[in-house]
């Protein structure tokens, strides 16, 4: 079967500094993967690769067959994709970030609504009914009404989910999606992309909460220094890691 | 002062209110043109200026040094003789609108890029990540969070475009400040001209300003 994702060669350089370096792998439809490193391990980078938040130095991105940010010809030759392309091809990838990133200027109902009213043009009221059943979805109903600013950081968090949800993605990215919360929140927002997984959304996920990996991730994915240097599948790596290394990141985080 | 007061000509006030009025209902009107456009432009500009193609910034910002850097009076002076020159030809009315927009706009581009490169990089990534287009996202997401970090700045410029609108008199616009120095010297009396024409600029800005008050605090108000 085609997998929804598949990564390859993906190389991202910063000037003389490489971010990432020669990245493969591929994600099924429905799976969760979970990518491990030390900060500054190229985590972050890679993921925003995947839908040209960054642009990749170099590689190529297959997202349910269709290559992201350019196709190649019939002579092979590499045509980049113009801006509407890009934009139409990013609706397919949600994103949730460390930060929430939440538009300052609108309330929770319609920070949801709005990437379905502009972006799909659809009528205002199915719109308005979608943020509401998805405002349920990650528990915040009695929150439509309030601004970002009046929302804890883990309220702030699923608000975000549930946008992202809104564009009915084929894959969610999430950025450190709890490192901005104190355990409680933290545990409010994992439950809710708990259950997310276990409706079948793909999704890749930069984390630090080892419990959270292992519950919801099919695969792991270790990277060091921009490489990824362990991939396995969530019961093995985390029994038995292959490398001295990695066996030391998951002592200090477990 | 009790004696300066009483030796005010309050007939001849009472006399030359209507054609001060006239008077500043034209610097009304040209402001308000001018501050409009200029808007519009300076958005534009501005937008460009803070997203926009690397090719378009370097003429933007010789627009703003030029803006910035002559004399509004110049400046005046050198749109008025030099559309002719290049076959437009406009009355004084529109020739001080133009002027006076080319002024507004080269002053809001900066203020417009500001306040748009403040807003956090998160909120335009958040937008794209949404499927919003870089346009998009300026309009729905960054300009409308923007327009309140705007409006203190941008309401001291359009209180300058106003008062620079009397500059205008040099190309023999019938704006407030030129009906009042032709008051004077028709009459020679001074204090009775001046003191409604300072008047009447300091209302029309007042309600600029009171409705700048009004924007950013109930219009574009945010929890």
């Amino acid at each position: 079967m085609q997998p929804l994702l598949k990564v390859s060669n993906l190389c991202k350089n910063y000037g003389s500094t490489t971010a990432v370096e020669d990245a493969n792998f591929e994600l099924g439809k429905g799976e969760q993967l979970v990518i491990l490193g030390a900060s500054g391990s190229g985590k972050s980078s890679l993921l925003r690769c995947i839908n040209y938040l960054e642009k990749p130095s170099r590689g190529t991105i297959w997202l349910d067959g269709q290559t992201i940010g350019g196709h190649h010809n019939s002579e092979g030759t590499w045509i980049p994709d113009t801006e509407a392309e890009l934009v139409r091809k990013r609706r397919d990838i949600g994103m949730v970030f460390q930060n929430f990133n939440l538009f300052a200027h609108l309330s929770a109902l319609d920070n949801i609504a709005i990437g379905p009213r502009k972006v799909l043009k659809c009528p205002k009221s199915e719109c308005r009914s979608l943020a509401r059943a998805l405002l349920q979805k990650v528990h915040l109903d009695r929150h439509a009404d309030k601004y970002p600013s009046q929302l804890s950081g883990g309220e702030q968090q699923r608000v975000a989910i549930a946008r992202a949800l809104a564009m009915n993605p084929k894959l969610l990215l999430c950025d450190e999606p709890t490192s901005a919360l104190d355990p409680r929140l933290t545990h409010d927002v994992l439950q809710v992309m708990q259950e997310l997984a276990a409706e079948g959304i793909a999704m890749i996920v930069v984390t630090h909460e080892i419990g959270f990996a292992r519950k919801i991730a099919r695969t792991v994915m270790y990277l060091e220094k921009g490489r990824i240097v362990e991939t396995g599948p969530v019961s093995d790596f985390f029994a038995r890691p292959a490398r001295e290394q990695t066996r030391q990141f998951l002592s200090y985080v477990m | 002062m009790l004696p300066i007061v009483v030796a005010l000509d309050v007939a001849f006030m009472r006399e030359s209110l209507p054609a001060l009025g006239e008077a500043a209902w034209v610097t009304v009107q040209m402001s308000g043109l001018a501050v409009g456009f200029g808007l519009v432009a300076g958005c534009i500009l501005g937008s460009l200026r803070a997203i926009g193609p690397v090719g378009v910034q370097t003429p933007i910002q010789w627009f703003v040094n030029v803006v910035r850097g002559v004399p509004p009076l110049v400046h005046i002076a050198i749109i008025y003789f030099a559309l002719p020159r290049v076959g437009l030809f406009l009355n004084e009315f529109w020739t001080g609108v133009a002027a006076l927009t080319a002024i507004a706009a080269g002053y809001e581009v900066e203020i417009v890029r500001s306040a748009l490169q403040s807003i956090d990089r998160g909120q335009m990534e958040a937008a794209l990540s949404v499927g919003m287009s870089e346009g998009m996202a300026l309009r729905w997401i960054l300009l409308p969070q923007a327009i309140k970090r705007m409006l203190p700045p941008l309401t001291n410029e359009l209180a300058n475009v106003i008062k620079a609108s009397s500059l205008l008199s040099v190309i023999s616009v019938n704006e407030l400040t030129k009906v009042g120095n032709d008051l004077i010297f028709e009459n020679f009396v001074v204090a009775e001209v001046l003191i409604p024409v300072a008047a009447l600029y300091l209302i029309i800005v007042s309600v600029l300003s009171l409705l700048s008050r009004y924007l950013e605090e109930r219009v574009f108000a945010v929890p």
